[in-house]
């Protein structure tokens, strides 16, 4: 019985082996291998993440890389490095022209490169800068790295730490993503800088939440060991639903409207809370630019017309500000809908340099300048 | 006449049914691989695709394989994957003094945390579920407030990560643990114990000893990985081995191997469990399916697998 099960078993391994020589081998598909399309995009991100910022940052990229002709082969992923390598593998393995990825740090970035480099394959980042100089100095002078779009986060940390001392914040508290993160740290630093040019008292930083739990519990803490604190500032989070669970802990202490609370990235619950004004301040939009324009960089790269010809394309998005429930609403509308915040058509004539001979980097700082709410909502409305 | 052939049929469908429980391991591996291997037309056994398979199945197959002693035990380990990531931030910090400590330096993290484990566990009668659970917290934390961020070692470290370095590190610990687990008295001695402790002290097994080593295996081994998913990304993070123990666990359990301990333990069951995780991880990925939908298929088999392995003569599930 045995030995005819072992047969069995192995007649049937055998037998689909063959299903790769078969004629439809080659045929394009949704997923993987050469398609219809002229290049593919590799994309390691948690599409399990159902957050409406999460699945804006995937629509954002897929719209650049089906602009410019393209395919997205997207890799579900925990962002963490060696997860991350372990993705960028597995896209090598499946012939992708050129890879996008939020690095979990710097010190990451030299194996990438040295990955696609042995592959011949193009990569580029999006949301982070590489803060080590030895290792920026390397990377941007690889052949393979196309370049990043990041925002500015120390300017943006220091900056609404001020906005807030200019509300009346004195004694303030953070919450970060965790240490190590290249934004975190410059977020980190950011603040510190804020805090020491308005004098105003940082009383403690948590970071790494993921969870909501986690969240309440911190700010119950908060609440418990700093009767003085009149501040909340949310530097970064990977926690789903992190401003409802704030303010809710907040509400529940009856400390809603009376804590000036701000947050580093738009979320799409800001508008209510805004409305209530148990919300105060937010710096972010960058959420779908960053992506989007660091898929512009890597497709023109891939195309052979890349925006910056002598080395790697950096752009540095500026933040938007946002303080009003009116603009909130328009956010969570135009950024957050089902329109990217450039369509396909948009960024095919604009962005894509064999389409627009007029692409470089001061052209694209020249679109950045005039990017906005407000410029979203003239050209979608 | 008719009595007996009632016995033959039932003897039958009691033979059928102990062969469908021996072999559902190979069963799973067999459906997953053709399965994905007909959705992906041909891809998934690709050479490249393998290679990419067996590194996904490099890390878990070794940590799965160590493990065993553990589950033979009856015993879990959740503190696996923040071994790992301990184990990397002491070889990310030993680089610093020489590129020659990261492989002792990660052993020898990974193996005081599993003296540790089995400290508590053996002498102090911790419960491995507590115990473990605890140690996973306090590496964690100890490797966020330590490395303060991340730690990168040297580029060149990467030329250990050649794959016939791992194949080889693989087939001679396969070797080793599988003799030691089939073939010594220190295997036996562990299904002895997680069948019955009382049983197995009295006939003369020290249940201490054999409980503090399956755990000072489980992290030397721990330690070993540490190591090459520290070579692999030349970076150790507070993220690294996030999650890893939740993997080694799904797949020892998808390879059938029953959480009640004892001697229907079988060691294949972590090789095949193994490779069918990385099998269908890789399937997922390459049909497209969505991060949602691929923790969805996991819980599914999990839930499913359980309920087929799992021995209904113990009362506990998990001690």
């Amino acid at each position: 019985m045995k030995k005819l099960i072992a047969l069995i078993l192995t007649l049937a391994m055998v037998a689909c082996l063959f299903v790769g020589c078969s004629d439809d081998a080659d045929k394009p598909d949704e997923t993987g291998g050469k398609t219809d399309a002229s290049f593919t995009i590799g994309f390691p991100w948690d599409t399990a993440n159902t957050d409406a910022t999460w699945i804006s940052i995937y629509e954002s990229v897929k719209v650049a890389v089906e602009a410019a002709g393209g395919e997205l082969i997207t890799v579900q992923t925990d962002l963490t490095a060696d997860n991350l390598i372990n993705n960028i593998t597995e896209l090598i393995s499946r012939d992708v022209d050129g890879i996008l990825f939020m690095p979990a740090s710097d010190s990451m970035l030299p194996t990438v490169d040295a990955m696609c480099a042995e592959a011949g394959v193009y990569w580029a980042t999006m949301f982070r800068t590489i803060s080590d100089d030895d290792i920026r100095a390397q990377i941007y002078a690889s052949k393979w790295f196309a370049g990043g779009c990041n925002e500015d986060d120390e300017a943006c940390a220091a900056n609404i730490v001020k906005k807030m001392a200019e509300m009346g914040v004195e004694n303030l508290c953070c919450i970060n993503i965790a240490k190590g993160d290249t934004s975190s740290d410059l977020r980190d630093k950011g603040a510190a800088k804020g805090v020491q040019e308005t004098g105003i008292n940082l009383l403690n930083t948590t970071y790494g939440i993921t969870v909501t739990t986690d969240m309440t519990k911190t700010i119950n803490s908060y609440i418990a060991a700093y009767p003085e604190m009149d501040g909340i500032l949310l530097l970064g989070t990977y926690c789903p639903s992190a401003l409802p669970t704030i303010e809710k802990a907040l509400a529940d202490n009856g400390k809603a409207g009376e804590v000036i609370v701000g947050r580093i990235d738009f979320d799409s619950t800001m508008g209510d809370y805004l409305a209530e004004g148990s919300f105060h301040v937010s710096y972010g939009g960058q959420q779908q630019i960053d992506p989007l324009m660091s898929t512009v960089i890597l497709v023109n790269k891939v195309l052979g017309t890349p925006i910056n010809e002598d080395g790697a394309t950096i752009i540095i998005t500026p933040y938007l500000e946002l303080t009003s429930a009116d603009e909130a609403a328009q956010y969570t509308e135009f950024f957050l809908g089902s329109t990217p915040i450039y369509t396909k058509e948009e960024i095919s004539q604009k962005m894509i340099k064999k389409n627009n001979p007029d692409v470089t980097v001061d052209y694209i700082y020249e679109l950045l300048d005039a990017f906005s709410v407000a410029d979203v909502v003239a050209r979608h409305s | 006449m008719e009595t007996q052939t009632a016995l033959k049929k039932s003897c039958r469908k009691a033979r059928l049914k102990t062969l469908l429980l021996n072999n559902f391991s190979f069963a799973g591996l067999l459906l997953v691989v053709v399965l994905f291997e007909i959705l992906t037309d041909g891809k998934l056994l690709g050479e490249r695709n393998l290679l990419n398979i067996f590194n996904n199945f490099f890390t878990i197959g070794l940590s799965a394989m160590a493990f065993t002693f553990v589950m033979a035990l009856g015993e879990l380990d959740l503190s696996v994957g923040a071994i790992v990531g301990f184990s990397a931030m002491a070889g990310a910090f030993a680089a610093k003094l020489s590129l020659w400590l990261i492989l002792p330096a990660a052993l020898l993290a990974g193996l005081l945390i599993g003296f540790l484990n089995g400290f508590a566990i053996a002498h102090l009668r911790v419960e491995s579920f507590i115990g473990t659970l605890a140690m996973s917290f306090i590496c964690r934390g100890l490797t966020t407030w330590l490395l303060n961020g991340s730690v990168g070692v040297p580029i060149a470290m990467r030329a250990f990560d050649a794959d016939w370095v791992k194949i080889v590190t693989f087939l001679v610990l396969l070797a080793v643990l599988y003799f030691l687990f089939e073939h010594c008295a220190y295997g036996k001695h562990c299904r002895a114990v997680g069948s019955s402790k009382e049983a197995a002290r009295q006939s003369g097994v020290s249940v201490k000893r054999v409980r503090l080593l399956a755990f000072v295996l489980s992290g030397v081994v721990c330690g070993l990985v540490g190591f090459f998913t520290l070579i692999r990304g030349c970076t150790a993070s507070s993220g690294t081995g996030n999650a890893f123990e939740f993997d080694v666990l799904l797949a020892v359990l998808f390879g059938g191997m029953p959480l009640t301990g004892g001697w229907v333990v079988r060691f294949r069951s972590a090789v095949v469990g193994s490779v069918a995780m990385a099998v269908l991880k890789s399937g997922m990925s390459l049909t497209g399916i969505n991060g949602m939908t691929q923790q969805i298929v996991q819980g599914v088999i999990l839930t499913v697998v359980v309920v087929l392995s799992f021995d209904r003569k113990n009362s506990a599930v998990i001690k």
